[in-house]
């Protein structure tokens, strides 16, 4: 009497966890929905690059230079009596295209070298002005978001002058 | 001593450019694209004088009309007398090739001992050229150095004494 009991009940749970079922005696058919984001292809172009213009070393002690990643204004500080020369400065700039209304990450490396036209490196420390974005509009169309990447960099009166140049990659990915 | 003292001040400058890209990359999850970084370092630039600028002493022309005379100069300093030569080779040192910006200026004010009586009297920038002229911008040579000659006072004092006077000139990367 107790085997009965559980058979009936196992039939029960079976017919409730499947209510679409049709039954037939010959077909059955069942309506099953498929669906897709089409999304055009991630895009990234820069408007500038970082340029931290003309510096004159100081005489005794040691300054940092730092490009602002939003403003893009650039400032020295620290004890060393170097000067900031007029010249053109500019932060790193980026306009990121893809489809409206998506988010994507952005990756700059921490830092990156610039190597002297004569001797001697600068290690520039790297600084974006966010980690991720949101592209203009809606899905299907296209929009837009732009980031800036700043930095900032140690400068020893014992620096070797003359131009110093390098170069970094910044990489945006959807989520 | 009918001596004024020359004094000097250096700052500095230059230029340098920054590239806009209008390239772009692709991909379909994610894209990236080289960044260019750049900074230029110059050294600081320097200025000294020798000789100061000394007129020594000076005797000026009698002034009543009917006594007129020249004016006489005795001194072993590098004396100066009205539109005579060049008194004081001014150096600046800094990153050779740059070009500065050179502020002279075009008089000088003295002052008499006894009582501090001023009297302005104009400069000879440049007076190494045939005709004296200010000089505005230079450039810095191959070995490291530039140099001018200020002197020539073009006026004397009306008055006797002994005079002091300073004159600030300024070099500046363009």
């Amino acid at each position: 009497m107790k085997t009965v009991q559980i058979a009936v009940a196992g039939v029960v749970a079976l017919a409730a966890l499947s209510p679409l079922t049709a039954f037939a005696q010959s077909s059955a058919n069942v309506s099953t929905t498929g669906s897709a984001r089409i999304v055009q292809p991630i895009s990234i172009a820069k408007d500038s690059d970082l340029a931290f213009g003309t510096i004159v070393r100081a005489v005794t002690g040691t300054n940092t230079i730092t490009v602002n990643e939003t403003t893009g204004a650039r400032t020295l500080t620290g004890a060393g009596d170097g000067v900031l020369v007029t010249s053109t400065v500019t932060r790193a700039a980026y306009t990121v295209t893809g489809e409206g209304g998506q988010t994507f990450s952005i990756s700059v490396p921490a830092t990156f070298s610039m190597t002297g036209s004569t001797s001697g490196t600068i290690t520039v420390n790297l600084t974006p002005t966010a980690a991720t974005g949101t592209l203009s509009g809606t899905v299907g169309a296209a929009g837009t978001a732009t980031f800036g990447v700043g930095g900032d960099f140690s400068l020893p009166s014992s620096q070797a002058t003359g131009q110093y140049s390098g170069s970094f990659t910044a990489t945006v990915a959807y989520n | 001593m009918n001596g004024f003292r020359l004094t000097a001040t250096a700052s500095l400058m230059v230029a340098t450019l920054s590239a806009f890209s209008t390239e772009a990359a692709r991909a379909a999850g994610g894209a990236s694209i080289r960044t260019h970084g750049q900074v230029t370092i110059t050294g600081p630039a320097g200025i000294a004088f020798s000789p100061a600028l000394v007129l020594g002493t000076t005797f000026r022309p009698d002034i009543q009309p009917h006594r007129k005379s020249a004016a006489a100069i005795t001194t072993d300093a590098p004396a100066l007398s009205e539109n005579s030569g060049c008194g004081t080779r001014f150096t600046v040192a800094g990153d050779p090739g740059q070009q500065v910006s050179l502020a002279i200026p075009g008089s000088v004010r003295m002052h008499r001992d006894k009582d501090g009586d001023e009297v302005s009297l104009p400069t000879r920038p440049d007076c190494e050229q045939p005709q004296p002229r200010p000089l505005m911008t230079a450039t810095i040579g191959q070995g490291g150095h530039l140099s001018f000659a200020i002197g020539g006072l073009d006026a004397l004092p009306a008055d006797t004494g002994a005079w002091r006077g300073m004159l600030h000139v300024t070099a500046q990367y363009n």
